[in-house]
């Protein structure tokens, strides 16, 4: 990662903070200071230091004093002005920074202290606060919601923190700390949180729970329906409000499960009989309520589900529990339980890994549904006499075509969520999609599945260029592991020899660069009949003329049939 | 609190400052005199003795403290109050 921070106060130690928090899962990330506090000379000028790093991705990190200096040197009259000129300048920023290809990441600026008028200066347009709230409004409503710039949203951490914490300002007179000094690494961990997600690393996808005295209070086994308590005044309360946190999580596309030591019908009947119960059994893609180490429990939901360990958080109000799971899988986030169960969601809430980049799409909202039919086509299979049997059972239906405004966002997600089946872990952004898919030379393109049993939605996405020679590179190939030996990779395969053909190219090349997590498909292009013409990048190719179609059960589809 | 006492304190200040090292602090001791005593380093030192003497130092002894000397007599005086 090559991250430039550009800011109009001291950041020498946040840039120190911020480089040792992304070296923790970066190799090496290399972080440009502007020397300067004037973020618009070199942003705007083509040969500042700023465009010689070659950034892609750049923090535009204003902060609240600088914008009260602004407010401070304004006269009375035109200072109800200053909110919009510093929006417009981000906006004039972002714009130019974004056509260029490089991700943009802005603050949300704290509340300030000062508000002149008292309660009244939220009522006052011209007040401090209000044009700070200007600059916040305009960044998330008009700025942010291009997509191709992301928040650090430091109104939040400063609200968290409380204001009079938050502000020390000795030091910003001093030597121009925007906050107390020792919180700069909090305000550090939340722009590593940002941008972390922003290249799709350590991102929650599943949050597997206990149910006795974490779903609900009390043991269901000893105290029966009668005796647990959901919902209701007191410490009920806290245990439905953390089912309505679950819930919200499932809505924004994470998949829940169950991990109990329980009788399964025990475990159950609260799902079934009490109604002070939020989730439903539906709602959980996996339910395990059994005997077995948890541990054991969490592998099998992580090969069921297809998810790597990394990406689950196991809640359970047992100590015991806990640290079973953490030693025995310890890539799984196991936040501690909080004293009083009234916390639980405060101690969710502060995981980084709820962290997200893109918007909440509709295979979000389908997610669990999907990974329950998966369960109906594994029946399947195994009825099924051979894997052709199998394939041709499920009546697969594909389509491949070029990303179009419907399936923008859907790709740009997948291109950010998927870490096994990856080939060059590029991390193309929607903007760079958009570009791709508008070229003469690139493509960009989808391919979804549906079967008998439903619709998979968009299971992958391609984006390649023509280069010299009429070659067609393959520049991001990333996949969804739900679709794996389904015969999809020949499917696509076939795809991409047609693309290549229509784009007058005689050959496609490949690349797989290897990360720690995709290693499952260093022998893709070989298995698909590509040659190998270099070892280091791993490269190969495949002549287009002579590519004779690889066998699948995938029926192609235009797109017109497509509906969701 | 004892001048010697707070020196004491400050060597491990000092010592979780300055990546590790044993650093002397002598009352002729100043910021040029130390490697790696820079802006930054002085913030977190400030900050690092506020909190382990559970005080704070004003504006202009920020800017001014740059000698370990009158670091501790500022010390001194602001626990005795």
């Amino acid at each position: 990662m090559r991250l430039a921070i550009l800011s109009d106060h001291a950041d020498q130690k946040l840039s120190t903070l911020v480089k040792q928090g992304l070296s923790l899962w970066n190799d090496s990330p290399e972080v440009y200071r502007s020397e300067f506090d004037d973020i618009g000379l070199e942003v705007l000028d083509p040969s500042s230091g700023l465009y010689a790093f070659k950034p892609d991705i750049i923090y535009i990190n204003l902060s609240t004093q600088g914008v009260r200096d602004r407010y401070y040197s304004a006269s009375p009259e035109s200072r109800c002005g200053i909110g919009k000129a510093v929006a417009d300048e981000l906006r004039q920023w972002a714009t130019l920074l974004r056509q260029k290809g490089v991700q943009v990441v802005i603050n949300l600026l704290p509340a300030p202290l000062e508000r002149h008028h008292g309660s009244f200066s939220a009522c006052l347009p011209g007040s401090l606060p209000n044009q700070i709230r200007a600059i916040n409004h305009a960044v998330v409503h008009q700025i942010a919601a291009d997509e191709g710039v992301l928040v650090n949203d430091l109104a939040h951490l400063s609200a968290c923190v409380g204001l009079r914490q938050w502000y020390d300002e000795r030091f910003w007179c001093h030597s121009k700390y925007p906050c107390r000094p020792p919180l700069l690494r909090d305000y550090a961990s939340s722009l590593v949180a940002v941008l972390k997600a922003a290249r799709g690393r350590g991102l929650v996808k599943c949050v597997i729970t206990d149910l006795d005295n974490t779903l609900w209070h009390g043991v269901i086994g000893d105290d029966g329906i009668d005796g647990i308590e959901i919902g209701g005044v007191g410490v009920g309360e806290a245990h439905q409000r953390y089912q309505q946190y679950l819930l919200t999580l499932k809505h924004r596309g994470i998949i829940l499960c169950v991990c109990s030591k329980n009788e399964e019908a025990a475990a159950r009947l609260p799902f079934q009989k009490h109604s002070g119960m939020v989730l439903k059994e539906s709602d959980f893609a996996c339910f395990m309520a059994n005997w077995r180490p948890k541990s054991e429990n969490i592998r099998a939901i992580a090969s069921e589900l297809n998810l790597g360990l990394d990406s689950f958080v196991f809640v359970d109000d047992s100590p015991f529990e806990r640290e079973e799971v953490r030693s025995a899988l310890p890539e799984v986030v196991v936040p501690e339980f909080p004293e009083d169960p009234s916390g639980i969601c405060a101690v969710l809430e502060a995981l980084p890994g709820f962290e997200a980049a893109t918007r909440p799409s509709a295979e979000d909202l389908q997610r669990t549904a999907m990974y329950q039919v998966e369960k109906e086509r594994t029946r399947l299979e195994m009825q099924s006499s051979s894997r052709e049997d199998f394939l041709s059972g499920l009546e697969m239906r594909g389509q491949f075509a070029p990303v179009g405004a419907a399936e923008i966002s859907r790709a740009a997600q997948l291109i950010q969520r998927s870490n096994q089946f990856n080939l060059r872990t590029q991390r193309l952004g929607t903007e760079q999609i958009r570009g791709l898919a508008a070229s003469q030379d690139g493509f960009a393109c989808f391919c979804s599945l549906q079967d008998r049993f439903g619709d998979h939605g968009i299971i992958a996405v391609l984006c390649g260029e023509a280069r010299e020679n009429a070659a067609l590179w393959i520049t991001e190939w990333v996949m969804s592991c739900r679709v794996l030996g389904r015969g999809v990779e020949e499917f696509i395969r076939n795809n991409l020899v047609k693309t290549a053909h229509d784009m007058r190219c005689q050959k496609l090349v490949g690349e797989y660069l290897p990360t720690e997590k995709n290693t499952m498909v260093a022998g893709l292009y070989e298995r698909l009949g590509f040659t190998r013409i270099s070892d280091v990048p791993a490269r190969f190719e495949l002549q287009v003329d002579t590519a004779t179609p690889l066998p699948n059960f995938i029926i192609p589809q235009s797109l017109q049939t497509h509906t969701t | 609190m004892t001048r010697e006492q707070i020196r004491h304190s400050l060597r491990d200040v000092f010592r979780e400052i300055f990546d590790g090292r044993d650093i002397e602090p002598s009352d002729e001791l100043t910021a040029k005199q130390v490697e790696g005593w820079n802006s930054v380093t002085h913030i977190d030192l400030i900050c690092a003795i506020e909190d382990k003497f559970s005080f704070a130092f004003s504006t202009s002894e920020i800017a001014r403290l740059q000698n370990v000397g009158e670091l501790i007599s500022a010390i001194e005086k602001k626990v005795k109050d």
